[in-house]
């Protein structure tokens, strides 16, 4: 038989350099983002809103991490899901660009206290996003029957475009340009980008991934149309200054959702699953999690304590973890993928894999989210250094399980070339 | 379907009682190698999923041949992974048509 799959099959499918990049820049920022809580220690303790490094920090896990990865999944895999011609991939280099330096520049305005700098960062991501919700448009128009994912991104994306400006405003108002007409901004635009934006494309990237890479058909479409009505419903109470109903709703949409998720785990194909999964299932429990220390904030004396763990339990303990966890099994796939392009004929995802330092990635990244939010409640910027040695030391052996990855599908590609 | 208890059970000619993939329906067809199923018109994950589940299923004589919207590039490492070769039998703009059999029945 000569090559098993057509050389040059699917140029559908978008280059797989141009989702990596996204991916790469996500895991160069998260050791980034732990080294500046190790440095900030004291400031996080004493955070409660406003510019500076904190802002940096937490800015670097939630547009360097998440945002990117998010940008970078959803260019490669909408089009695969829905069936529909990719976008240009000279167009989807444009939005790499711009959403990276973006971030880039943002981050160095927020950390050095330069708002004008702040405020060129944050004009290229308000760009990067109205590209993004274009690319979206322009994909999801033409899938027919994935009403339910369809639904997910396009909420989240109409929210991504809500939260930049947002962020964009702020920026503007600290540059002494603008007054927000509003008292909490900050609040209504970090509940909004964690629960809304990133939020719904979980939601509806999990109805994909999570069948994929379990191999499972369990999934429940009823339940989960209910989850994205309350989720939009939270959301909405939210927008409205309900804090307490949204919290309420939001935590009841959250547990529907992860019930799903082991559900669809339980009838999985597969009775062995990797290392990943301990790291996803931690991520689905932390997200009701954060919800009901954030509750917890409105119920106490102590809001802004709370309030700040919880999310930081979102940020950290859902999304990066899920994340982490997600992209452990996506890269080897993709780079095997990248080989059979090449070369007609995929090589063993496992083959690519560093299976040692996957055992010890997520472990660590669960023992510094646990001591980060301890350290936070008892106030002690001793553990906070310690959880972020953690978290730092995590964040590295995940890029080097990439570079290894990377190194490895070179050397199979010599091989199998040869 | 569960793996649980179908894990084990292999295809005698006729899809198994407890095959529970409601959006296949009508689309699984047995053919005299095995099974042809047609997954054009679903979306991911239905085509991946649907396949790795119908092949546990299928006997080490018995193949998989499958109509897929586009050629799953998607599937083929799992594939690997799973010990299955495969044949891509016709690739045009209806489809891609996708013979998957087990290594060990045909060397
Ligand atoms: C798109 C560009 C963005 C810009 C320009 C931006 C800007 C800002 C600004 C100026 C603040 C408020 C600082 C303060 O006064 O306390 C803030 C807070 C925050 N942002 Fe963003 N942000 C952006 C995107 C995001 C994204 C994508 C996420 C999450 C996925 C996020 C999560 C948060 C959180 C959790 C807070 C803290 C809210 C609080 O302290 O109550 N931001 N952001």
């Amino acid at each position: 038989m000569g090559p098993a799959i057509p050389l040059g099959a699917e140029q559908r499918l978008l280059p797989e350099w141009i989702p990596l990049t996204f991916f790469a820049f996500a895991l160069v920022c998260l050791p980034l983002g732990w080294l500046l809580l190790f440095i900030q220690a004291d400031g996080l303790n004493d955070f409660s809103g406003g510019f500076g490094p904190v802002l940096a920090a937490l800015h670097m896990f939630t547009l360097g991490v998440l945002m990117t990865t998010i940008f970078g999944a959803s260019m490669q895999m909408l089009p695969v899901a829905t069936a529909s011609d990719m976008n240009n991939p000279k167009a989807v280099v444009l939005l790499l660009l711009i959403a990276l330096s973006g971030v880039t520049i943002l981050l160095g305005g927020f950390a050095h206290y330069f708002s004008h700098v702040a405020l060129l960062g944050a004009s290229l991501l308000w760009g990067s996003a109205l590209i993004y919700a274009a690319f979206l448009y322009r994909i999801l128009r033409r899938a027919q029957n994935m009403a339910l994912v369809k639904s997910h991104v396009f909420l989240g994306s109409c929210i991504l475009m809500i939260i930049s400006s947002l962020g964009l405003l702020m920026v503007v108002e600290w540059a002494g340009l603008y007054d927000i007409p509003m008292p909490h901004p900050a609040l209504l635009h970090g509940g909004l980008a964690l629960y809304g934006f990133m939020g719904l494309m979980t939601l509806g990237f999990s109805r994909i991934m999570i069948p994929m890479l379990a191999v499972s058909n369990q999934t429940r479409d009823k339940l989960s149309w209910a989850t994205l009505a309350i989720t939009t419903a939270a959301l909405l109470l939210w927008i409205f200054n309900q804090p307490l109903f949204a919290l309420i709703s939001g935590f009841l949409a959250a547990g529907l959702y992860s019930g799903e998720m082991f559900y669809i785990l339980k009838g999985r194909m597969r009775t062995r699953l990797g290392p990943e999964w301990h790291i996803i299932r931690f991520a689905w429990l932390c997200l009701p999690l954060s919800l009901l220390v954030i509750l917890m904030g409105y119920l106490s004396q102590d809001a802004t304590l709370f309030i700040q763990t919880g999310f930081v339990i979102a940020i950290l303990g859902w999304l990066v973890s899920f994340i982490i966890g997600i992209l452990q099994r996506i890269i080897p796939f993709l780079l095997s993928m990248q080989i059979a392009r090449k070369i007609g004929m995929p090589e063993l995802p496992s083959k690519l894999t560093h299976e040692k330092l996957l055992k010890v990635i997520g472990p660590l990244h669960m023992c510094a989210v646990g001591l980060l939010c301890m350290a936070l409640l008892i106030e002690n910027a001793l553990i906070i250094r310690l959880a972020s040695l953690c978290g730092l030391f995590a964040g590295l052996l995940f890029l080097t399980f990439f570079i290894i990855a990377l190194q490895r599908k070179k050397r199979s590609l010599e091989t199998m070339q040869s | 379907m569960n793996t649980k208890n179908t894990q084990h059970e292999l295809c005698d000619g006729s899809i198994p009682e407890n095959w529970e993939m409601p959006k296949l329906g009508t689309r699984v067809q047995l053919i005299a190698e095995g099974v042809c199923i047609d997954f054009r018109g679903l979306s991911a994950p239905a085509p991946l999923v649907g396949s790795l589940k119908a092949l546990a299923c299928l006997k080490d004589n018995q193949s998989l041949t499958a109509y897929y919207p586009m050629t799953p590039m998607h599937l083929f490492p799992a594939l690997l992974e799973e010990g299955w070769q495969w044949e891509i039998l016709q690739e045009d703009n209806n489809g891609t048509q996708i013979r998957i059999f087990k290594i060990k029945a045909h060397t």
